[in-house]
């Protein structure tokens, strides 16, 4: 795939919601199902960020229709886990794209940084 | 429970859009479960329905954004551009196609104003009568309140106060805020004075009851309780402010002439102010004495207002707190026992004026609504035919590529576009059947005046319009889903007669049956209700009566001896007009005054001591009213000049009365005491049904025009018999009048037969409505049965063609299609009758002389029904029959 074309697929996403980039992160460290999802980004965020499931689905279905993230083939043992259940994975370009999200704050908190604007 | 939550989620997630739900749909239900298990597991309930509320609220929330989503990108890319601009052009599409099948539209329409304009006439006057508030500040919290009686024969149930009790409840009651009196029946004068005399009527109130309903008058103001001690005010009716003043704003503060006693005007009341009755001239403030002690009267009529919270169930009980405490009030134990039942009755206002007027309306209203269910499954039908005869052009247009959703939203177009225009057409309609209903409507229904087509009449037709539209377009919408249209394709056309298109048309007829014999049973229940009243002989013979009301007022006149003789000569020289065959008078004339009843002493039946002597309406009347009327004197003879002038006293009993205590005797010669001095009875006529042709005929006690204790004959109403039309007679009865005196107006000029007809009227009413109605759906269900059939024939000319041409006996062709139909009918007379078995009962109280089970009306509204649909089939039947074989098998 063509670099600078790729890039601008990726600047395409960018902004990232808020939800999408949590739904990133939680899957940027391991295949999760939904339920997964909404827990670890509570423990995460030490309960400060609750997902709903309604609209973690919506954000789900629309970042596997723009290939952000993928169903997975690959399951825990299955002792560990019931058959139904269904895995996401981070995609290639979803990581691309959490990469870029995580740039662009970057650049954001240093231009914050550069005014004198800090946390309190 | 955790499965009942899951299933529901479940339930929900099916409303997403596919896609979504093929993707993450199960994922959803499946994480829900996750998280009520979790919250289940910590054993907090609480935290358990947390999770459903907010669960159910987000998914909730997600489908709509889903789906409003879809919907936005679906009108962006169907409109090209702008939405507006490709409903105009399915518009445009929809009319060209009607405009090319006029014969079509033409049809729908018609039915479709038909319906529309019955229901929106009907519904201005539900809404006029009983939805449009009264024109009273807060009129919610305005209330009747009476008493009610023990049942007795005759007696309604409610009764109003007497002084005692009135101020009983004025100065004890807890939960009024303002409770006011006023007399239920206007009282008749004569605007005198300048010109003409003109007869008023007067409504006749407290000043309490105008502070209780509130309403200021539009110049000058209310009576207050020094008026009504000099009784020498009066308040003008908007109406007579404008004709007989010539709305002069200075009339207030001027005196007028009352029957020749000056009052002074201080104030007009604005237009619509209808209380206690409509159709009020004056208003004059009732004086009640706080100090009076008279108990036996029953004359007050009271009006509150509930206090701040209080409902009408407050003011019941508070009421009943007060009636148990009339003792206190004066009324001896007897009283309390034997004709207070100890219950009162509070009424909300609106609900004293709208009386029994409102289930009638709401039957009309139903039925209507039935006539438009049945326009609407015809219209379907019609649609369906049409439909079909299309799909397969529709089928190639989908499979070349034209999209679904459009054509899908063209079908719709097309019908919703002809309800909107049939329900434009019905307001047309409609408009001229709203002055026919106010004009024709009866008078006991009440605030019929200045009903017209209202906002909120339009809203609902304009309701209905979309709601009928979308009702009868769905199903051929239907008709384009995905494996309807293969079909279509694969069988070239003919995919048409599949057997669940012919079943979707026949459920439809045979609802149209079911509805329209529901129609037809009702409405021939009032035609039978009718003829069973127009059979009553009211005990007189109206035929050549004319009837007018004379009301004599002190000074001119006083009272006793110079009415009596003022209607000796009045009756004189009525006699002189030659058309003029008999004359009398009768202090209230049956069917239209109420009689008053007082407790009555026959001497030889005495009551027990804990029992009070009966109740019997009397009457006055003068020589010759017998006779007039033509009601049979029985026994003994009627009265003469002596039995007044000599003041005989003597009374003349009804048929009833003497049934009651002489039924084998001679009742002649009988001491009998009602109100004032012992009289003896010197006849017996014939009973009259003075309530009304439905009610019973009741025991009547008629008196001479004056006894030993005088004679309150002040108003009376006339009749007057001959042989030429009554109403030819006013000019000739107005100068017999005047030339007794020029000053003395006559009202209520009427025809005894008219009196009788109003009488009628209600039951005439409905049942005029109800057979409109009946006759209109008959004639639907008939077409709807006509339009089945005949297209089922000819969907099957070729089948019919090869039978013909096997040797099949055309007879038994004919036979095969009218079978069809009828059988078609009989389901549906079948439930329609069961229909009418429930909703029968809805009418019995406007019923007279019949049951809703009435077998002749159910047998014949089926046998009409079987009759016509075998007529409605008959056609089809004999074209299947004269089938050519070769033609129908070219056909194919």
């Amino acid at each position: 795939m063509d670099v600078t074309k790729n890039a601008d697929v990726v600047r395409s996403f960018l902004p990232l919601r808020p939800m999408q980039f949590h739904i990133l992160i939680s899957l940027s460290e391991g295949d999760r199902h939904g339920y997964g999802i909404i827990r670890d980004t509570e423990e995460r965020s030490g309960g400060e960020v609750r997902l709903e499931m309604g609209t973690l689905y919506r954000a789900l279905h629309r970042m596997l229709g723009a290939g952000l993230v993928a169903e997975t083939d690959e399951r825990p043992a299955p002792e560990l886990d019931d058959q139904r259940r269904r895995y996401y994975r981070i995609t290639e370009l979803g990581r691309q794209v959490a990469r870029g999200e995580v740039a662009r704050m970057e650049a954001l908190v240093r231009v914050a940084h550069g005014t004198g604007l800090r946390p309190a | 429970m955790l499965k009942v939550g899951s299933w529901l989620y479940a339930s929900v997630t099916r409303l997403l859009p596919s896609d979504m739900r093929e993707s993450v749909g199960r994922d959803l239900v499946q994480a829900f479960e996750d998280q009520c298990r979790v919250a289940a597991r910590e054993g907090r309930s609480l935290s358990l329905l947390a999770v459903w509320v907010r669960g159910f609220l987000n998914l909730s929330w997600t489908v709509l954004a889903e789906r409003s989503l879809i919907a936005s990108a679906y009108l962006r890319r169907a409109g090209g551009g702008l939405g507006a601009s490709t409903i105009v052009q399915d518009v445009r599409l929809v009319i060209r196609s009607l405009l090319r099948a006029p014969g079509f539209t033409a049809i729908v329409l018609t039915t479709l104003a038909v319906a529309m304009g019955a229901n929106t006439a009907i519904f201005s006057v539900v809404e006029g009568v009983l939805l449009r508030p009264l024109p009273y500040p807060d009129a919610d919290r305005i209330v009747t309140v009476a008493t009610a009686t023990l049942p007795s024969p005759g007696g309604t149930g409610d009764m109003p106060f007497s002084d005692r009790g009135y101020w009983h409840f004025v100065n004890n009651n807890r939960a009024f805020d303002g409770f006011g009196g006023y007399m239920a029946q206007p009282l008749e004068y004569a605007l005198t004075g300048d010109g003409e005399p003109l007869p008023v009527n007067a409504g006749v109130m407290t000043p309490s009851a105008f502070q209780v309903l509130g309403t200021l008058p539009q110049l000058g103001r209310l009576p207050t309780v020094e008026d009504a001690t000099l009784a020498s005010v009066t308040l003008l009716s908007h109406g007579l402010w404008v004709s007989r003043y010539g709305s002069d704003p200075s009339i207030v503060g001027r005196d007028i002439e009352l029957t020749g006693r000056k009052v002074e005007v201080i104030g007009v009341l604005p237009e619509g102010y209808d209380f206690p009755t409509p159709n009020l001239d004056i208003w004059l403030p009732l004086r009640l004495d706080p100090e009076s002690v008279s108990f036996g009267v029953h004359n007050i009529s009271g009006i509150a207002r509930l206090a701040p919270g209080d409902t009408v169930e407050a003011g019941v009980t508070d009421a009943e707190r007060l009636v148990a405490s009339l003792g206190e009030a004066g009324y001896p134990s007897t009283w309390l026992t034997s004709v207070f039942s100890g219950r009162a009755l509070v009424r909300t206002l609106k609900e004293q004026v709208i009386g029994d007027a409102r289930r009638p309306l709401l039957i009309l209203l139903g039925a209507v609504g039935f006539v438009l269910l049945i326009a609407c499954s015809n219209v379907a039908n019609l649609f369906l035919v049409r439909a079909e005869a299309r799909t397969r052009e529709r089928a190639v247009r989908i499979a070349l590529g034209s999209g679904r959703g459009r054509l899908v939203r063209q079908v719709m177009a097309e019908s919703v576009l002809l309800a909107l225009i049939g329900g434009a057409a019905g307001i047309l309609l409609a408009y001229v059947g709203t002055m026919a209903l106010v004009a024709v409507g009866p008078s006991s229904v009440p605030r019929l005046d200045g009903i017209g087509l209202s906002g909120s009449a339009l809203l609902y037709t304009g309701g209905i319009s979309v709601l009928a539209g979308l009702l009868f377009g769905v199903l051929p919408a239907l008709r384009l889903g995905p494996d309807k249209m293969l079909d279509a394709l694969r069988d070239g056309g003919r995919a048409t007669i599949g057997r669940d298109r012919h079943r979707t048309r026949s459920v439809l007829v045979v609802a149209q049956v079911a509805l329209a014999l529901v129609l037809l049973v009702g409405s021939g229940l009032m035609v039978r209700s009718f003829q069973e009243l127009r059979a009553v002989d009211p005990g007189f013979q109206p035929e050549g009566l004319l009837t007018f009301t004379i009301v004599l007022f002190p000074p001119k006149y006083g009272f006793g001896e110079p009415t009596a003789q003022f209607y000796d000569e009045l009756i004189d020289r009525l006699e002189d007009i030659p058309a003029v065959a008999s004359v009398g008078g009768i202090s209230a004339l049956p069917l239209t005054d109420g009689a008053e009843r007082y407790a009555t002493e026959i001497y030889e039946f005495p009551p027990a001591d804990d029992e009070l002597p009966p109740f019997f309406p009397f009457w006055r009347v003068t020589p010759g009213y017998f006779e007039t009327m033509g009601i049979p004197v029985v026994e003994g003879r009627s009265f003469t000049a002596d039995d007044h002038n000599e003041r005989l006293g003597s009374v003349i009993i009804s048929q009833s009365l003497k049934d009651r205590y002489w039924p084998q005797v001679s009742a002649l010669g009988k001491r009998i005491q009602a109100s004032g001095s012992p009289a003896r009875s010197v006849g017996v006529v014939g009973d009259v049904h003075a309530a009304g042709l439905g009610f019973p005929a009741e025991p009547h006690i008629y008196k001479p025009m004056l006894d030993a204790e005088g004679g309150d004959v002040r108003r009376m109403t006339m009749v007057v018999r001959s042989d030429a039309d009554p109403l030819s007679l006013v000019p000739a009865v107005r100068d017999a009048v005047a030339t007794i005196d020029p000053d003395l107006p006559i009202s209520n000029i009427r025809s005894m037969e008219s009196l009788v007809a109003d009488s009628m009227s209600r039951t005439s009413f409905i049942m005029s409505l109800l057979l409109l109605a009946a006759i209109v759906s008959l004639f639907l269900g008939s077409v709807g049965i006509y339009g089945v059939i005949s297209y089922i024939v000819s969907q099957r000319t070729s089948e019919i063609g090869v039978r013909l041409a096997l040797g099949a006996d055309s007879k038994k062709v004919r036979r095969m299609v009218l079978v069809h139909g009828m059988k078609l009918a009989g389901a549906g007379v079948v439930i329609g009758l069961l229909a009418t078995a429930v909703m029968g009962r809805l009418l019995t109280s406007l019923l007279y002389g019949v049951t809703s089970f009435d077998p002749l009306t159910l047998v014949g509204g089926s046998v009409i029904f079987l009759i016509v649909a075998a007529l409605a089939s008959s056609i089809p039947a004999r074209r299947a029959a004269c089938t050519s074989p070769a033609t129908a098998l070219q056909s194919t």
